[in-house]
């Protein structure tokens, strides 16, 4: 029930308002923030690096490549997903005053893990062209625009599914800190999917994050997109945001009453 | 004149959750639990303001101010009843400030602005005239948690003064910040009022309601008990205060019938009358009426000083026939079907049944209280209206030798719950102990020996289409219309019905207590062969 009818204008406006101010504290006067953005997924890289192709040897060319343009949009995904999941509970004055609007926060918090990202593709691009000897491609213009709204539709009923769920279960919240870095494994992250032993390859297969992140993969590896799995991440995509709208319809108007 | 704001007939009670958890998800206990805990918050609110006026709101605390402001907000929504809004509204809530700590001021007025519904354009505009009002232009670039907190309140009331809402909710968040400010802030609403907005105040500062507001209401307990001019409300209010607490307590006068069959257990008796003389706050209010066999002279004296006891001695009967005479020989206008084996052990217990009994207008629930035992699964010890006792014709049907009762009620009342009407009301702090011999406090005497096990199994079964009919009157009642006649009758020739029909295929039961009477009958069924 909302206060009062808000036109889609003002929804937007509220959602660059909330967006741009939650990045620009972010980033406030300081430089530091940018490295951080930049910096925690690539030394998240470099200690999986280290795990898996220094100590344990693992035989994989261009490691370093696959762990960095993987790892960059696999944070967006768990920390958009993680933020938004807190969201409800940790804006609850927020949420209270805000009837209808719900839907909005979450998204605000799926759009600035987006922003970091975007942010830190130079970075992830300089890897990929500078440590890992590809050669950019043009296609680039078109695949990472194109592979950017994929992911956003793919995050965001996620996060929303999950915001509202730990509204009323506040141990969503704890399950997520489990099933991420399962997932991380699951995708798989650190090692290609031909490595897992059957029937776990075949598993693997079957994860939409697998379709998702093997694209990103492919895009900066091989400047190509398989179409199979751009189809069954989309796919995902929608039944998620079919559910996340079941959910949304029936569990948002209490929300204000149980965060 | 238009109306701006108009609530009709609003109900609201709170679930009280436990803390959620993934344990009541999976196992037992849904998200539609209808437990109640003293938390019925308005019970049939009208009110009405008119465009350019003021309306205060005044009463206790817990008396229901905030949650009516925050169902006109939209915040939470109503179990029942119409709002109607003419405009866009704002709130001053005095809890949810809708402000981001770590974002400045000047950010915080942008955010928050967007939030009333202001635009972007709209904020820039008025950004100077905010920024003059709150009297802090110089602090805001700091970030919002090293404000004091009547400097947030100074800038939302700023924010919201000038974000030209149709309709404004004040709650208490005026009695921040200093006297000067708060002049100006009273002088900003009154001059916000005559610019043909609408204010609905809530305030335990009288001055602040006569000056500001037209008219006033006084909430008591969910219910509106007093309307009018402000003026006249508030001072009618301040005779009561002065008059000393319960002059405006609907549930002051309502009278409790506590029914105890006994037979052959005067110590028990005798124990639990103590309990009620003990936790009683009101015991001219509590009323208790013993049954006790011709042939059990121990038990006919059973009497505390104190306490209205009064003992109907009678032949051996039914279990259904003495609840039946006991209820037949009360005056309560709340039933309480005990046992000679209970503890009360809830100071004020009394208390907590009448304000409860006072929330539910038409008197139609069913209500029981923790018996430390059963819980919030089965109504032991059944709370019900009189006129719900009324409604029901017979309540404690004779046919039922020694058990069931309990079930035949909560059965009723799930029929009506499948009709859309949670009228079960579980009293958790309410605590009436059950020293059961099988929870290991009380004996097993021959009071459980000489009874028949399973004999009360086929009546429930058989009385199947008489609850059904009782509960189509429950639904009648509390929809309002006349019962109807021909339902009653087709269903007085009671046929016997079979187990599954009662139970499992019984559509106008909710499905978890289908399952839930099929297994048990199945189970009990199954003992009684082997037994």
């Amino acid at each position: 029930m909302p206060a009062f009818e808000r036109s889609p204008r003002q929804f937007l406006e509220f959602l660059y308002l909330l967006t741009r101010m939650e990045l620009k504290a972010r980033y406030r006067g300081r430089f530091i923030g940018y490295v951080w953005a930049v910096g925690t997924p690539l030394a998240l890289a470099f200690v999986y690096w280290i795990a898996f192709k220094v100590i344990m040897r693992l035989d994989m060319d261009n490691y370093s490549v696959y762990l960095v343009a993987g790892i960059f949009p696999w944070t967006w995904l768990s920390m958009g997903v993680t933020g938004a999941t807190r969201g409800f509970v940790a804006n609850a004055p927020l949420v209270k005053e805000m009837g209808v609007a719900h839907a909005v926060l979450p998204l605000s918090n799926v759009l600035q893990e987006m922003a970091h990202f975007v942010l830190a593709l130079p970075v992830v691009i300089a890897w990929v062209v500078l440590a890992g000897g590809y050669d950019p491609s043009a296609s680039w213009l078109w695949q990472i625009p194109l592979m950017l709204a994929l992911q956003a539709a793919f995050v965001y009923p996620l996060a929303l599914a999950c915001a509202l769920a730990n509204a009323y279960v506040r141990d969503v919240e704890y399950l997520l800190g489990i099933a991420f870095p399962l997932l991380f494994f699951a995708t798989p992250m650190v090692y290609s999917i031909e490595m897992a032993p059957e029937p776990l390859g075949t598993w693997f297969e079957w994860n939409p994050l697998h379709a998702l992140m093997q694209s990103w993969r492919s895009v900066f590896q091989t400047g190509a997109l398989d179409p199979a799995h751009m189809a069954y991440a989309a796919a995902t995509a929608v039944a998620a945001g079919a559910i996340a709208w079941l959910a949304y319809r029936r569990l948002a108007p209490r929300v204000g009453e149980v965060v | 004149m238009t109306r701006a704001v108009a609530c009709e007939d609003l109900w609201k009670s709170y679930r009280v959750r436990r803390p959620a958890g993934l344990r009541s998800l999976l196992f037992g206990g849904s998200l539609r639990d209808t437990r109640f805990a003293r938390q019925w918050a308005l019970a049939g609110v009208n009110v009405g303001v008119d465009r350019g006026q003021a309306l205060g709101v005044i009463g206790a605390n817990g008396s229901g101010k905030t949650t009516l402001l925050s169902i006109l907000l939209g915040a939470i929504p109503a179990d029942r009843g119409r709002v109607t809004l003419q405009g866009r509204v704002a709130s001053l809530l005095e809890l949810g400030a809708g402000f981001q700590g770590h974002l400045t001021g000047r950010e915080n007025i942008f955010l928050y602005g967007s939030i009333l519904g202001m635009t972007l354009a709209e904020i820039r505009a008025r950004f100077d005239r905010i920024a003059e009002f709150s009297e802090m232009r110089d602090s805001l670039d700091r970030p919002l948690r090293r404000y004091s907190a009547s400097m947030v309140a100074r800038l939302r009331f700023s924010i919201i003064i000038y974000s030209s809402v149709d309709i404004l909710l004040v709650d208490e968040v005026l009695t921040v910040g200093d006297a000067r400010f708060r002049q100006k802030c009273l002088a900003a609403l009154r001059e916000h009022k005559a610019g043909g907005s609408t204010v609905v105040l809530v305030s335990h500062d009288m001055d602040e309601i006569t000056d500001v507001c037209d008219a006033a209401i006084c909430l008591d307990l969910g219910r509106v008990v007093d309307s009018g001019p402000a003026q006249a409300v508030v001072s009618r209010y301040r005779e009561r205060a002065a008059g000393g607490e319960g002059a405006s307590d609907p549930a002051a006068s309502v009278r409790i019938s506590l029914l105890v069959p006994s037979r052959g257990r005067a110590e028990l008796l005798r124990r639990f009358l103590e309990s009620v003389l003990a936790r009683t706050e009101r015991p001219d209010l509590v009323e208790v009426v013993i049954y006790a066999d011709e042939d059990d002279p121990p038990s006919h004296g059973s009497r505390v000083e104190g306490l209205e006891v009064r003992t109907i001695v009678g032949p051996r009967a039914s279990m259904g026939e003495y609840n039946t005479a006991c209820l037949e020989q009360s005056r309560g206008d709340i039933v309480v079907l005990g046992n000679d084996d209970i503890v009360i052990q809830t100071q004020g217990w009394d208390r907590t049944l009448r304000e409860m009994h006072a929330a539910m207008q038409d008197g139609i629930y069913l209500a029981y209280p923790n018996d430390l035992f059963k819980g919030r699964g089965l109504s032991t010890f059944p709370i019900l209206s009189r006129a719900a006792c009324r409604i029901l014709a017979k309540p404690f049907p004779g046919e039922y030798r020694g058990a069931f009762i309990d079930y035949h009620l909560l059965d009723i009342f799930k029929r009506l719950q499948q009709r859309g009407h949670a009228r079960l009301i579980y009293l958790e702090d309410v605590v009436f102990e059950h020293m059961h011999y099988r929870t290991g406090k009380g004996d097993f005497d021959e009071i459980y020996g000489k009874r028949g096990r399973f004999q009360d199994d086929d009546t429930f079964l058989r009385l199947r289409d008489e609850r059904q009919a009782a509960a189509q009157r429950l639904l009648a009642a509390v929809e309002g219309n006349a019962a109807d006649g021909g339902e009653r009758a087709a269903a007085d020739g009671s046929v016997p019905a079979g187990m599954l029909r009662a139970t499992l295929l019984d559509r106008d039961l909710p499905p978890s207590w289908r399952l839930r009477t099929f297994s048990w009958f199945l189970a009990r069924s199954i003992a009684r062969r082997i037994l």
